[in-house]
């Protein structure tokens, strides 16, 4: 166990330096000089020099890289070149809503998703099946700024019950996590529904039946394991995607999240800003995979950790 | 037929398909007394595992099981699904051909030998922790107190047969199904599950019925055996008897089959042809097209069962034709 955990370490260490690589150099790939935004459009070209070597813009950009990565390991993600404050406390203020706004959309994805899942299994090629599958597709196919915006109007400013955006405690996360809920909630439901289908017809299914096991309890303690293992893959990347900010939904609700800032330090070329929400997604994306290994030990016993 | 424990009287088991309803089980009866042992014979396809999970009400929602199961006077069919659940696993146990699929991969082993326990008998934890320890050693598993922790995928195919049959025995039925118990199994350990299923048998006094394709297993285990073909029983009577003086040209054809190790080596002599399918049955007797005697009765109108001698059936119109004589 100890040497999974330490080669797993070793592993997600090399995928964050890669992309912090390859964030690098995109960013500064990319076109726009950041010194010439920072002191504005009318500057003379002497002080946009001057910004420049102050940044350290003006090095080789190995030389750049091997600073950057020298600063990040002493924990310093940079400063941003836009709001001049250091990137990690920009951060800081707002992985809290992100990770936040994430659990609440993941627990509204599953509490729709499973049980219409276990439902469409037990009613499949059924009128009901049917019915729910047509639902789940109108649900995925909304997007979000539609619906999110819809929410706003008609239960937010229509019912006047909800704030319109914002943060500040659970009344502002219900309308963005509905937004995020239902049109991620399909996902959940297909692959519960396939994977539940299949575990039905399961000899062992037939076994827990022919020990006059009741239907309900069937699929509750003998199939729903089993049935779960493609929906804990799905869970992963769900959960990871989510903490590292959902940008339109974020967006649309004016939630001060990560996603917020990652969409407007694109706007505002603010490099140190970008490779730090980039690098905070990878983080959650390895960190969640990891989680997803444990969970199937946990629930399938011929999976080992070693 | 009082003293009968299951009786099974026109059974006619039929799956909804595209073109209509097709019919697995056309007609069947049989009975079983209890703490007899009676075999169920036939080729994959003839409706003999179609039977057993008629009995049980086993199948999908698309099958339709029609005629009477009597268990102990009372009509299994007639009962409403909770009703059925009473006996399932309790007074009718099963045990399934492939031990590698039959138990469930994510849960402990103990749990799921406690399941049917769980389900009919109120016992306390402890209870039912000392019943499942105590199952385990009936059916010969080692170290039965680590077994129970254990998963399946940590036990051989052997063992988890064992585990099945540990399982089926849990409520001490009045009638154990085992449908092809041994045909996925290694030939040594096949005896020795043969072996255990006797002596659990004579233990609990309880009734057998072997579904299997095997006519050796029959005439190590049985007392009566009923052969199936197509869907319907062709032959049926006391293992010596339809041994030694088999009446329909498919048991014979069976028999010739099997390769004998004492005597002047023959040639096996195979059935010619294929079991008819489900959609394109011969209207006549179903065996006909395959029969080497067929006769243009036979392929228009299909047999009664007869009695041929005390307790033995067959199904053919050559034994008509002896009896009318």
């Amino acid at each position: 166990m100890a040497s999974y955990i330490l080669r797993r370490f070793i592993g997600a260490l090399v995928v964050l330096f890669g992309i912090s690589v390859i964030t690098f150099i995109i960013a500064y790939a990319a076109p726009g000089d950041p010194a010439r935004l920072i002191v504005g459009a009318k500057a003379p070209q002497t002080v946009v020099d001057a910004v420049r070597h102050n940044l350290g813009l003006d090095q080789p950009l190995p030389i750049q890289y091997i600073h950057y990565i020298g600063r990040l390991l002493h924990g310093d993600l940079g400063f941003s070149y836009h709001n001049n404050l250091p990137v990690a406390e920009l951060i800081g203020q707002r992985i809290g809503n992100t990770v936040q706004l994430a659990l609440a959309s993941w627990i509204v994805e599953v509490i729709l998703g499973l049980p219409l899942g276990i439902f469409g299994a037990l009613y499949h090629r059924r009128t009901a099946d049917y019915i729910l599958s047509f639902l789940t597709l109108v649900g995925m196919s909304m997007p979000v700024f539609w619906f999110g915006m819809w929410l706003i109007q008609n239960v937010a400013y229509g019912l006047g019950i909800l704030p319109l955006g914002g943060v500040g405690g659970i009344s502002h996360l219900i309308l963005p996590a509905i937004t995020l809920g239902v049109t991620n909630m399909a996902f959940y439901q297909r692959l519960v529904k396939s994977s539940m289908v299949d575990v039905m017809s399961q000899d062992y299914i037939r076994t827990a039946r022919a020990n006059g096991v009741p239907a309900h309890r069937v699929v509750t303690r003998h199939a729903l394991k089993n049935g779960l293992i493609p929906a804990v893959t799905y869970a992963g990347m769900d959960i990871a995607q989510l903490c590292g900010g959902v940008v339109l939904t974020e967006t649309v609700f004016n939630y001060q999240g990560v996603g917020q800032l990652a969409w407007q330090s694109i706007e505002n070329l603010d490099f140190p800003v970008i490779m730090a929400t980039v690098l905070i997604a990878a983080v959650f994306v390895v960190v969640m995979n990891f989680i997803v290994d444990i969970v199937y030990s946990l629930i399938d016993p011929r999976i080992s950790l070693s | 037929m009082s003293d009968a424990l299951l009786e099974i009287s026109d059974l006619r088991t039929s799956f909804k398909s595209e073109s209509g309803y097709m019919n697995a089980v056309a007609g069947v009866s049989l009975s079983l007394r209890a703490g007899e042992t009676v075999g169920l014979v036939g080729e994959s396809g003839c409706g003999k595992s179609v039977t057993s999970l008629s009995i049980m009400q086993l199948l999908p929602k698309t099958a339709k099981v029609e005629g009477s199961i009597r268990f102990q006077g009372k009509d299994l069919l007639a009962m409403k699904e909770p009703d059925v659940r009473k006996f399932r696993g309790n007074e009718i146990s099963m045990i399934f051909q492939e031990p590698m699929t039959a138990l469930n991969p994510v849960l402990r082993i103990g749990d799921q030998i406690a399941e049917p326990l769980r389900m009919h008998k109120k016992l306390s934890k402890r209870e039912l922790h000392d019943r499942v320890i105590e199952l385990l050693k009936q059916v010969g598993i080692p170290r039965p107190e680590q077994i129970v922790k254990e998963y399946p995928h940590q036990l051989s195919g052997g063992m988890r047969q064992r585990v099945m049959i540990a399982m089926a025995m849990a409520c001490e039925p009045k009638l154990l199904i085992a449908d092809e118990p041994t045909t996925a199994l290694d030939v040594t350990v096949q005896a020795q599950i043969l072996d255990l299923l006797r002596e659990l048998q004579a233990r609990n006094n309880m009734a057998l019925l072997l579904i299997t394709h095997d006519l050796g297993v029959v005439a190590e285990m049985c007392e009566r055996v009923i052969v199936m073909y197509a869907g319907k029983v062709v032959e049926e009577g006391d293992v010596r008897s339809v041994f030694r003086n088999p009446q329909h040209p498919y048991t014979s054809g069976l028999l010739n089959s099997i390769p004998k190790l004492i005597g002047e080596r023959e040639r096996l002599q195979p059935i010619r042809g294929n079991v008819p399918s489900l959609a394109n049955m011969p209207p006549g007797c179903r065996f006909a097209p395959r029969c080497p005697h067929a006769k243009d009765i036979c392929h228009t109108n299909h047999p009664s069962l007869l009695d041929v001698e005390a307790g033995h059936k067959v199904s053919c119109w050559m034994a008509e034709e002896v009896a009318a004589r």
